[in-house]
């Protein structure tokens, strides 16, 4: 293989400068440097197979990058191993950069020998079918140029614990993913000041991931974070440095993948910007998924979005997010087309600023698919405006300050505490599910001073013996009550439980009726010892078919008349046998 | 309009994750107007914390105060 010798002049372009043989690298040669090699010049496009300065005791002369030097064979028959290695006593000159073509059927081993590299460094991939590459890092490489990883869709697997600090501008050159391996993740150090962007947000970067600068981190608009590249430990984490936040940054889960962590010291403050000297705050934050059991993404410390959060997920029954842990503080609205479900840990998501917070209508609710899971907190001197009905799941919501315009809309919630909401006055419409994943039951609590009041109160999502149970420090005073169990469903049993001491009472219409006639086994009951009053206020409609009630005290208002339920224990229900015409009347007071 | 205020933590308890203050606020001044209402904390750490949530709950009981007032006015006016 061409060794350098620099017989004739310092010019690599000069065949008689080399030798064995004497002949210029070639992409099917090596250029290789030793402890004998003199100075050289790039004076033409190199290009090599591999590139070799640590050959003997290594290269201690300079070599002047005047154009840059194109590592690896274009078109193998064969699986090809590449390998690029620095020598610690080199000196480089000059502005060109290393470029590698990377080809998937063979190893790129890059070796720096501690040698920082100067100028641009990239890898890409001439083969455009969207393979997997092993970049085997031997030791740590800075690179003081630009970075760049992959083209088209190449993968580029990094292999090996150790870093490359990137000290100017990071690219994500493929629009598919830079993955890591199991065991031997490698990190990216963002340690300079430069810009970091990407070829596709659909691209996503699975090696570990810190900022630690003494410089500016600019993130563009398009960076994106997770996904199928990740593996156990990877990890999106901030260390040091000022960062600035463009556009739009998304996080991406993938189906059932590895969880990967986040730390990234995200402000807490209401008066947060996109640029951070502390940590990353990010201007809109998304979260990508096509999976309907998501990769759990697991949070450390605080997230900041300084604008909107938003789920924007491609398949639409597969919008799924998941974190776990963590604080995400909210300055601006939330847009979700998915839901976050419920991580390891409960995360805690605080409203704070003013937004508008909209969710997808066109999520099913009876699968368990809307809302947010973890703990929501209502905590601000703006206001947050709902432009749909927005959705707790799995989830404690907690109201303490803040405008909120319901603008007509309301809460589904599955299993869900609400506490304080009874400040923000009547809730239009509270819709509550109940679902085969809800267990025992789906609870809501209600945790206030006074009663919660509710236009609309509806029950959905009915499923085999699952059933509603209402519990907290108080109940609920709603205009309308609707509990229509679904025609169609199988064996439903869906008992609505209230607990004792506290007071339901319905105003305006209440409606209460079991699947078909054959399903007598449903019932209005009490939970723990003592007293449930519901009430159905005098003058309000009633429609109770095939339901029944036990232990409840319904003394203080009408009659309830229940075709064919199950009454037991119970104060002020009566049955009634199925008239040939059927009528509904009530008993004033 | 000059309205001054004072409140009175009538009754604290936990709520499972949740601190509540039941609070009484007596506005003065321009208006005079006992508001009642309570503030529901999650996981507080501080009490400079809770302190902030209440002083936050008053501003916004005295915007609608003063609100309410303004209102008050324009009906006698039309």
């Amino acid at each position: 293989m061409p060794t350098w010798r620099g017989t004739t002049n310092s010019n690599w372009g000069t065949a008689s400068n080399w030798t064995s043989p004497a002949a210029v690298p070639t992409a099917a040669t090596d250029a290789i440097f030793d402890n004998l090699s003199p100075a050289c010049t790039v004076n033409v496009a190199g290009v090599c197979a591999n590139l070799n300065f640590n050959s003997g005791t290594g290269y201690a002369n300079t070599i002047t990058m005047t154009n840059a030097i194109t590592v690896g064979v274009t078109a193998p028959t064969v699986a090809t191993n590449t390998a690029v290695t620095l020598s610690s006593g080199m000196t480089i000159a000059g502005t060109g950069g290393i470029q590698i073509r990377h080809l998937n059927t063979g190893t790129l081993t890059l070796t720096s020998n501690g040698k920082t590299w100067p100028n641009a460094f990239s890898i890409f991939n001439v083969l455009s079918t969207g393979a997997t590459g092993i970049v085997a890092l031997a030791d740590n490489w800075v690179v003081n140029g630009t970075l760049t990883i992959g083209s088209g869709s190449y993968v580029p697997v990094f292999n090996g614990a150790f870093s490359i600090t990137a000290n100017s501008n990071f690219v994500i050159g493929t629009t598919s993913r830079v993955a890591s391996t199991s065991g031997a993740i490698s990190t990216i150090i963002l340690g300079g000041t430069g810009t970091w962007s990407q070829a596709s947000t659909v691209s996503s970067l699975g090696v570990n991931l810190n900022i630690n600068t003494a410089g500016t981190i600019t993130i563009s608009t398009g960076c994106s974070y997770g996904g199928q590249g990740t593996n156990t430990g990877s990890s999106f984490t901030y260390t040091a440095g000022t960062v600035i936040c463009q556009g739009t940054f998304t996080f991406v889960h993938v189906q059932a993948s590895i969880a990967y962590t986040i730390n990234l010291n995200g402000s807490s403050s209401t008066s947060a910007t996109a640029t951070s000297s502390t940590g990353v705050n990010f201007n809109n934050l998304n979260f990508t998924s096509n999976s309907g059991v998501s990769q759990q993404i697991n949070v450390t410390g605080n997230v900041c979005v300084v604008g909107n959060i938003s789920i924007a997920s491609t398949v639409i029954t597969k919008a799924n997010s998941i974190l776990s842990g963590g604080n995400v503080y909210l300055n601006g609205g939330a847009s979700l087309t998915g839901y976050f479900g419920p991580g390891t840990t409960p995360t805690t998501y605080t409203f704070q600023g003013t937004g508008t917070w909209t969710e997808s209508i066109t999520l099913t609710a009876a699968t368990n698919q809307f809302g947010i899971s973890g703990n929501v907190i209502i905590n601000t001197s703006g206001t947050i405006t709902l432009g749909s009905h927005v959705g707790f799941r799995v989830c404690t919501a907690t109201y303490t300050n803040g405008t909120v315009i319901y603008a007509g809309f309301g809460f589904r919630v599955n299993t869900c505490t609400l506490a304080g909401f009874t400040s923000l006055g009547t809730l239009p419409l509270l819709q509550h599910t109940t679902t085969s994943a809800s267990g025992s039951g789906a609870f809501l609590t209600i945790n206030d001073s006074t009663e919660l009041q509710i236009t609309s109160l509806i029950f959905e999502g009915f499923a085999a013996t699952n059933s509603f149970i209402h519990d907290g420090t108080k109940g609920w005073t709603a205009s309308t009550f609707y509990f229509q169990q679904t025609a169609g469903v199988g064996a439903s049993n869906s008992n609505l439980n209230l607990t004792a001491g506290n007071s339901y009472r319905v105003t305006s219409s209440f409606i209460f009726n079991a699947r078909s006639r054959f399903q007598v086994g449903s019932i209005m009951s009490r939970v723990g010892i003592g007293t449930v009053y519901f009430t159905l206020d005098f003058g309000a409609y009633q429609n109770v078919y095939f339901m029944g009630a036990l232990n409840i005290n319904s003394s203080l208002g009408q009659t309830i008349w229940s075709r064919k339920g199950t009454i037991t224990t119970t104060q002020n229900w009566n049955n009634w046998n199925i008239p040939a015409t059927r009528f509904s009347s009530f008993i004033s007071g | 309009m000059a309205i001054n205020h004072t409140y009175t933590i009538l009754d604290k308890r936990r709520e499972d994750d949740l601190l509540a203050t039941d609070i009484s606020i007596q506005f003065t001044g321009d208006v005079t107007e006992e508001v009642l209402t309570t503030v529901y904390h999650f996981r507080p750490e501080t009490v400079e914390q809770v302190e902030a949530n209440i002083d936050i709950r008053i501003a916004a009981e005295l915007e609608k105060l003063s609100a309410k007032q303004i209102i008050d006015d324009l009906i006698t006016q039309l």
